[in-house]
């Protein structure tokens, strides 16, 4: 009995040791390897000031903001360790000790006011964002003091969107501007080795980072492989890492080599159809909401595939978007009805403008053509490339188009739904409302969250209300890795890795 | 030879400078703001009064095109405006790709097309002519871009024996160099031997009906010196005239392949250029072809004169 009592002890044991072995290797990050990133493309200037963007992303690994969104979009510290707001005006910042940039310089109180005057400079492309800042004032070596115009709720998120990222100040004062465009110097966890004119981009790890136990990575090598089918051949035959978004028929099997992540599963991004309501016949009320009541989304949405369904300008996850909101219910005969109180009971002929550059709007088009034919609209599906298309919509030479938004980044519901304020510049579909330019006014100026979303809610009920657009939802895209890539988070706006997690389990 | 040469080098100049000039106007003539495609949809009038102002994009199109031309005869192609580095820097970088790549293609194609013409043409409507015919046709119907990812997926995924993407530089790896560009250059090359091995066997066929050719086999010349010797000479003069003018397809048609593949030659970047409004990329890539597509040319005319004693200039 003793003995089977102890054989049995003994084989526990071992079970338990030979689980926590197992467990271990799996939970446990290792430290080293580089992780190869296959990009669309590779920045031409890694200036996150001066960036003419253009969507990429992989110039900011180098970087860090004074604050950040965490994965619960709140705010978390970074190169601030706290800040105070006294009053709607003042933002006392109490930077992080400690901090180097790759240069060895120290990241301090004069780094951040000078970083704040080259944001309002006229070589940075966010000058008008940052015009709201009226002084920066060091109060001593780790503390600073913003003083804004005018009361601005949204300046945290401002600060924590890639606007945001602080630069170093003795790299851009010995060697320019020009030369810091392709010698990026921040205190991120990865800095800058070298940019190949053949589309490679290196950062190796920095060993003084702040947090010390990160990152896990050596390196980060970024690959321009421009066509998206390549990208995934390339993990499937393990040439590359990770993969910046592959085609949603690949899913599957890159699933099984690895694993996906949505990109801009937490930003505000949501793609509609849009009316210019400037000029017939979408001026008139009626004609939009025919429309919206014609285009059963629901059904477009399950024809797409991949599609997080949304049903006005705020996303359901966004703390400003009003839960009383429905979708528009599918209703061809009052679509009709409402056509023929306009003065189009014959039917009318109008050009959906897409662009190239979007084939999932493409089909989405395709079906609400079919959709609208069915109530007696003609819809001439007008494909053209990009940068046509976008002047044709900035300059209102369009009746009816397809696009996205996101806020420009930004999470604060204010990003999204400043796209209605009279002469913003992305609102091409031209609609306004006093109302609405009124709440939106107030609601930047007020600090209270739970009174800005109560004057959010309004706002985003008088536009659904309006019709300037059809909400499709969220056409998700997916990036890819392999199994041996641990750690894969991407940040709050949902378009950035945060490589500091990274980890690579294979020798 | 020498002073037709010069006389031909000589008559490239007014033929770049009107390329130039159409280029420049075919550019500037397309739809759409520079800024807006340079920066993207979400561009602010901040951005677009920045690029505007950074790179000329509002002076008078006569202003822009005469500074660009004084800068040429420099030898200053200007800034990319999209990637920021000077536009020789990134021709002397990107060109000998897609030249390697144009090049290992035409090599290729050649050594199969030529080779499988004669067979074809001297074993009229017997299998290895059908096999051969069939291959043709296939080359010619198959995209090149679907056979590019189809030899990735088999060569590269399936049977790893091949990189999937990349550049490697002769000069740096030889042999990882060659591996790199192999299913690159078949998937370009195919659609060129698909037409030479139909036209070195039409081209064959006829000269072995000529008298000559008769005589040559009356006199007791063995078979593969009749073929060789005699008959492939001749039907050349029209297969190198095809391959000297496909060449120019071929560099147009490395886009496709160099996508795929992530070749960084410059037929992507002149794409990319035309949809980012890159004007100054534009402009000095296509006089960069221009220029390559006339070389080629004049080397086509001079190979005349060797195959053809009788074709004197």
């Amino acid at each position: 009995m003793k003995r089977n009592l102890l054989v049995t002890v003994l084989i526990l044991a071992l079970i338990a040791a030979f689980a926590s072995w197992a467990l271990a290797d799996e939970a446990q990050p290792q430290y080293g390897g580089t992780l190869r990133y296959a990009a669309y493309d590779i920045p031409g200037s890694l200036d996150p000031q001066h960036c003419l963007h253009r969507g990429l992303t992989t110039q900011y690994i180098a970087f860090e903001k004074l604050l950040q969104y965490n994965q619960k979009l709140e705010f978390e510290p970074v190169l601030a360790i706290s800040w105070d707001i006294p009053d709607s005006l003042t933002y006392i910042f109490h930077l992080r000790k400690g901090v180097l940039f790759h240069d060895g310089s120290s990241f301090n109180a004069e780094v951040v006011k000078f970083n704040f005057e080259r944001l309002q400079s006229d070589y940075s492309e966010y000058q008008a964002d940052f015009s709201i800042v009226r002084n920066v004032e060091i109060l001593d070596n780790y503390t600073v003091k913003i003083l804004l115009e005018k009361p601005y709720a949204p300046f945290l998120d401002l600060l924590a969107s890639s606007r945001g990222y602080i630069i170093s100040e003795k790299a851009v004062k010995e060697h320019g501007d020009e030369w810091f465009q392709k010698h990026p110097v921040g205190t991120g966890p990865f800095k800058f080795q070298s940019w190949d004119i053949m589309g490679t981009l290196l950062f190796a790890k920095f060993e003084n980072y702040w947090r010390k136990e990160l990152p896990y990575l050596d390196a980060v090598e970024f690959i321009k492989i421009p066509d998206e089918t390549t990208r995934v051949l390339a993990l499937e035959a393990g040439e590359v890492d990770y993969a910046y978004k592959i085609p949603l028929v690949d899913l599957p099997r890159v699933k099984k080599i690895g694993g996906v992540i949505s990109n801009g599963a937490q930003g505000n991004t949501i793609d509609y159809f849009l009316f210019n309501c400037s000029k017939p016949p979408f001026n008139d009320k009626r004609v939009r909401e025919a429309f919206a009541l014609a285009i059963d989304v629901d059904k477009l949405d399950s024809f797409i595939g991949n599609i997080e369904p949304e049903v006005g300008p705020l996303p359901f996850k966004n703390w400003g978007h009003n839960p009383e909101i429905k979708s528009v219910p599918y209703d061809p005969a009052k679509a009709k009805k409402l056509l023929a109180e306009a003065g189009f009971s014959k039917g009318l002929t109008v050009d959906l403008l897409i662009r190239t550059a979007h084939p999932r709007k493409s089909q989405a088009a395709e079906i609400a053509e079919q959709m609208l034919g069915q109530i007696g609209v003609t819809v001439n599906i007008l494909t053209l490339e990009s940068a046509t298309a976008i002047s044709r919509e900035q300059s209102g030479d369009f009746e009816f188009g397809a696009l996205h938004y996101g806020g420009g980044g930004r999470i604060d519901p204010d990003g999204n739904l400043r796209l209605f304020y009279p002469g913003a510049p992305f609102n091409y579909s031209g609609f306004t409302d006093p109302t609405l330019t009124t709440l939106l006014d107030l609601g930047i100026r007020i600090t209270d969250r739970k009174a800005r979303q109560q004057l959010y809610w309004e706002a985003e009920k008088i536009i659904t209300e309006g019709f300037p657009m059809i909400w499709i939802g969220e056409l998700l895209e997916y990036n890819g890795y392999n199994s041996y890539v641990h750690g894969v988070i991407l940040e709050a706006s949902g378009y950035i890795l945060k490589t500091s997690e990274i980890w690579l389990s294979k020798p | 030879m020498i002073s037709y040469i010069i006389r031909r080098c000589l008559q490239l100049i007014p033929v770049l400078v009107g390329i130039s000039l159409l280029v420049f106007l075919m550019v500037h003539l397309l739809p759409g703001d520079p800024a807006i495609a340079i920066v993207g949809p979400e561009v602010t009038p901040d951005q677009i009064r920045q690029v505007r102002e950074e790179y000329h994009l509002d002076d008078p199109w006569l202003v822009q095109y005469l500074i660009w031309m004084k800068m040429i005869l420099r030898g200053d192609f200007g800034v990319s405006i999209v990637e920021n580095v000077p536009i020789s820097k990134l021709l002397l970088a990107r060109l000998p790709v897609t030249l390697q790549l144009t090049g290992f293609a035409m090599i290729i194609s050649l050594l199969i097309s030529i080779p499988a013409g004669v067979v074809s043409a001297v074993k009229k409507d017997t299998l290895s002519d059908n096999i051969a015919r069939v291959f043709a046709f296939a080359g010619i119907c198959i995209p090149n871009f679907w056979l590019g990812i189809m030899l990735i997926l088999i060569f590269g995924v399936l049977f790893p024996i091949l990189p999937v993407y990349g550049y490697v530089s002769p000069i740096h790896n030889f042999p990882e160099a060659l591996r790199h560009l192999l299913l690159p250059s078949i998937t370009l090359g195919t659609a060129l031997a698909a037409l030479v091995t139909r036209m070195t066997r039409s081209c064959l066929l006829e000269v072995l009906a000529c008298d000559y050719v008769t005589v040559a086999r009356a006199k007791g010349l063995p078979e593969h010196v009749v073929i060789y010797k005699h008959a492939l000479r001749n039907a050349m003069i029209p297969v190198i005239t095809v391959v000297g003018l496909q060449f120019g397809f071929l560099l147009g048609g490395s886009v496709l392949v160099e996508t795929v593949f992530a070749l960084p030659g410059i037929g992507k970047l002149v794409v990319d250029s035309i949809f980012f409004r890159d004007y100054p990329v534009v402009q000095g890539v296509v006089l960069c072809y221009a220029l390559v597509f006339s070389l080629v040319n004049l080397l086509v005319d001079v190979l005349y004169g060797f195959l053809d004693p009788r074709i004197r200039y």
